[in-house]
């Protein structure tokens, strides 16, 4: 069974949406931290995990103390009709359009301001408006009222994935879409390198770092090997973590890119969580979890301009979740300051003196102000009941399109070897 | 809770719901004219122009060989980036425009022998099953439509050397290749592929005529067509490079084209009040370069691979200029050519013609008349 946008668009909105959980309550922002010399700080372990396409409002807009909206917001659709944000009453996405997030759809759904097209780019259907609560959650429910979550986290630029993630690699992108041709980017791995300071990429399918052409496929690791290293505490200085790619369209991913089943993803988040808490160096590490993009979802904080290299990528994308999980992190807080991906760039580069990669890290606020360097580490972390599932996946659609597919066949061409 | 199964296609009917917009409607606006759906602007002059073989990185890209249109332009209007042709090569897709009928194998050759279309049936949604490529009379069209509801059309066709030209049925088409002195093509002229249209001479002749005309008709509102279809000769829209007498072609010649008529265009007194212009390619560079499909039908009924080595025309992009429009904006919704027949339609209070009644063909919504005209 398929639905597609025509079924959808048109349709005056359907009655019965669940009633909103946990009215957003709005905190005023700490005042900066001040933070201690990078070598003090108790940091020596960075451990990133970036996630797929999710906005703050769709999947964490039920948190309170967060500037979050759910239930009761409206968009008009492509035909004139008016549709309220409701529950998504499945854990995946099957049956619906991966709502559309490029660089154009993410300014149709701006409009100038008014954050009111989400309905009007791409084949966006009402998934695009509907969202996730606590009860969908098993690992956020838990976490993101323990540790510390972001209101104000960007994706770094109004763009899908591939851009999205050089920002979190290079601090800026060399392109508006995804494509296979070959990257030239100076990244955090090469400024690392040049202080002699360790650093692994860790993938659970698809290596991005292909998209260099083998530069760094001695520093790319299957994320077997981040279970070993968390549980040897041999992690290096930085660590960047990547779930599943592939499958997405079929819903079998654990990386929450729609059509995934969210459940997995969830597995996936708890099963790094434990593996960095259970560590031997856990106690100097900071785990941060963010998402590389919003993924077409809606919000209703407008993104706006950064220095950057270029003005066509100076727009961030919209808000995308984001935790802090660490035993400096602070705890059931949420912080209200503007970060994006190159605010993680940024906290790396404090801690072991390198120097910033463009001007959109160099402008970066620094995540490290997060923490609280004050008490001393709390090494106590609490475990989470988070069921590990496989998700039954979708009936095929080959009419899909297939990034990670063609950055598979590259990877492979390049002699990287992959898992599996 | 919403779930999955969304069938709410009678809902779709209460979109066809009053639209206050349409209070203007002209005096000699069709009686029997279907109420506008609410995301219908009230737009009274429809706009066509087609370039030749033009994918869409080429024509829309960075890089484009036509800065007018692809800057300038561009600018003043909504930049389609997934409107798709529906077929290769060219001449399937003009047909398409307007009359909804899918391609067959002498269509999809560019109808080297102006052949009659000899009918051995006709199936849903409204396909004449056959070879050939001038359909019989009562296969309907667009321009036929606008004519019984009391609506005008022209096809503007440039350096057209008499109005309504066209092969000797059954013969060679001797346009098929520009000369020096002449660069009008049969087959980029959908007009003259309907016996509705040809059989009649004298309205033909009114209907079909050359490019020169256009300027006398852009003066006042009363003159200017309801539906304005402007195709440049072989040398202007970019299908010859270098042409047959030695100019440059390509969007080289595109660009310095629009450059003369767009702005006679925009300056209109019809187009200002309430005109919406559309411009795009029939198809992409051909078959081998990308023959992929957005929705709609992904064989047609005569053929099985309507671009003939994939299902479509290939991706070619499409502007929409319109005071119903915000400049300078996207729509990323997908789009074909028989969506653009539909949305005229839609338009004009019509019918939908052949594919352009697909499930999955749309057409322009709020994401293309993005100006806020309904707020």
């Amino acid at each position: 069974m398929s639905i597609s946008r025509r079924h959808l668009l048109g349709a005056a909105s359907v009655s019965g949406v669940a009633a909103a959980t946990g009215a957003a309550r709005w905190l005023p922002a700490s005042a900066a931290a001040t933070l201690p010399a990078p070598a003090d700080s108790g940091i020596e372990h960075v451990v990133l995990v970036m996630m797929e396409n999710r906005s703050f409002d769709h999947y964490l807009g039920w948190l309170e103390g967060a500037d979050g909206k759910q239930a009761g917001l409206s968009y008009v659709d492509r035909k004139g009709v008016r549709h309220k944000t409701h529950h998504l009453a499945s854990p995946d996405g099957c049956g619906f359009e991966d709502p559309d997030h490029s660089y154009e759809g993410g300014r149709i759904q701006l409009n100038g301001g008014k954050l009111d097209g989400f309905l009007k780019s791409g084949n966006n259907d009402l998934l695009a408006i509907g969202y996730y609560t606590d009860e969908d959650l098993s690992f956020y429910s838990h976490a993101a009222r323990d540790w510390t979550v972001f209101d104000r986290y960007f994706s770094a630029v109004m763009a899908e994935t591939y851009p999205n993630r050089f920002y979190q690699h290079a601090a800026q992108t060399d392109r508006l879409h995804n494509n296979t041709d070959q990257c030239k980017l100076t990244t955090i791995w090469d400024r690392l390198a040049a202080k002699g300071v360790s650093g692994t990429y860790y993938f659970s399918d698809i290596p991005f770092t292909a998209l260099w052409y083998g530069k760094y496929a001695s520093i790319s690791q299957p994320f077997t090997k981040f279970l070993v290293d968390a549980a040897a505490g041999t992690l290096p200085a930085v660590s960047f973590v990547d779930p599943r790619f592939l499958d997405e369209e079929s819903g079998r991913s654990n990386d929450d890119h729609p059509l995934a089943d969210i459940r997995a993803g969830q597995a996936f988040l708890n099963q790094v969580y434990d593996a960095v808490r259970n560590g031997p160096g856990w106690e100097k590490t900071v785990l941060v979890i963010n998402y590389d993009e919003w993924g077409g979802f809606f919000d209703h904080v407008q993104p706006r301009k950064a220095p950057d290299v270029s003005k066509k990528t100076a727009l961030r994308g919209f808000r995308t979740p984001a935790l802090m999980i660490s035993p400096l992190a602070r705890r059931g807080h949420v912080s209200h300051q503007v970060y994006d991906h190159t605010s993680v760039l940024k906290m790396i580069e404090w801690r072991w003196g390198l120097k910033a990669l463009t001007p959109r890290d160099r402008h970066a606020r620094n995540m490290a102000e997060a923490l609280d360097f004050s008490g001393g580490p709390d090494l106590s972390s609490p475990t989470y009941d988070v069921p590990d599932i496989t998700p039954a996946g979708c009936a095929p659609d080959e009419t899909k399109s297939a990034d990670w597919a063609a950055l598979k066949r590259l990877a492979l061409d390049l002699g990287m070897r992959l898992p599996g | 809770m919403i779930v999955r199964p969304l069938c709410v296609l009678a809902l779709v009917i209460s979109g066809l719901a009053l639209s206050p917009a349409h209070a203007d409607r002209p005096a000699e606006g069709p009686a029997r004219a279907l109420a506008a759906a609410r995301y219908v602007p009230p737009a009274r002059h429809v706009f066509v122009i087609n370039i030749e073989n033009k994918g869409y990185d080429e024509t829309w890209g960075g890089d484009s060989a036509a800065p007018y249109l692809a800057t300038t332009l561009r600018k003043k209007g909504v930049l389609l980036n997934h409107y798709y042709g529906t077929a290769h090569n060219s001449q399937p897709n003009y047909v398409a425009q307007i009359s909804g009928q899918g391609p067959n194998p002498d269509m999809q050759s560019d109808c080297q022998s102006y052949s009659t279309f000899a009918r051995t049936g006709t199936v849903a949604p409204g396909q004449a099953l056959g070879t050939g490529c001038v359909f019989p009379a009562d296969v309907p069209t667009l321009a036929g439509q606008l004519s019984r509801h009391g609506l005008t059309w022209k096809g503007y066709m440039d350096d057209m050397q008499k109005p309504c030209q066209h092969p000797q049925r059954d013969t060679m088409d001797p346009t098929q290749h520009a000369t020096a002195g002449h660069n009008y093509a049969a087959r980029h002229n959908p007009f003259v592929y309907f016996r509705s249209i040809t059989d009649r001479a004298t309205y033909c002749k009114h209907h079909v005529v050359g490019l020169g005309r256009l300027r006398h008709d852009l003066r006042r509102v009363s003159t200017t067509p309801n539906l304005v279809y402007i195709t440049p000769d072989l040398c202007h829209d970019g299908h010859d490079a270098p042409c047959a007498d030695g100019r440059p072609g390509g969007l080289a010649s595109v660009n310095s084209w629009m450059r003369t008529w767009v702005p006679r265009l925009l300056k209109s007194p019809a187009f200002r009040r309430n005109g919406v212009l559309v411009i795009t390619a029939d198809e992409s560079d051909g078959p081998q370069e990308d023959a992929t499909a957005c929705c709609g039908p992904a064989t047609s009924a005569n053929s099985p691979m309507p671009g003939i080595l994939g299902p479509g025309g290939g991706k070619i992009g499409a502007l929409v200029i319109s005071k119903f429009v915000e400049p300078d904006t996207w729509s990323t919704t997908p789009y074909n050519h028989y969506s653009l027949l539909g949305l005229i339609e839609e338009i004009f209070g019509l019918t939908k013609l052949g594919y352009a009644r697909d499930e999955d063909v749309d057409t322009f919504g709020l994401d293309v008349y993005n100006s806020g005209w309904d707020e």
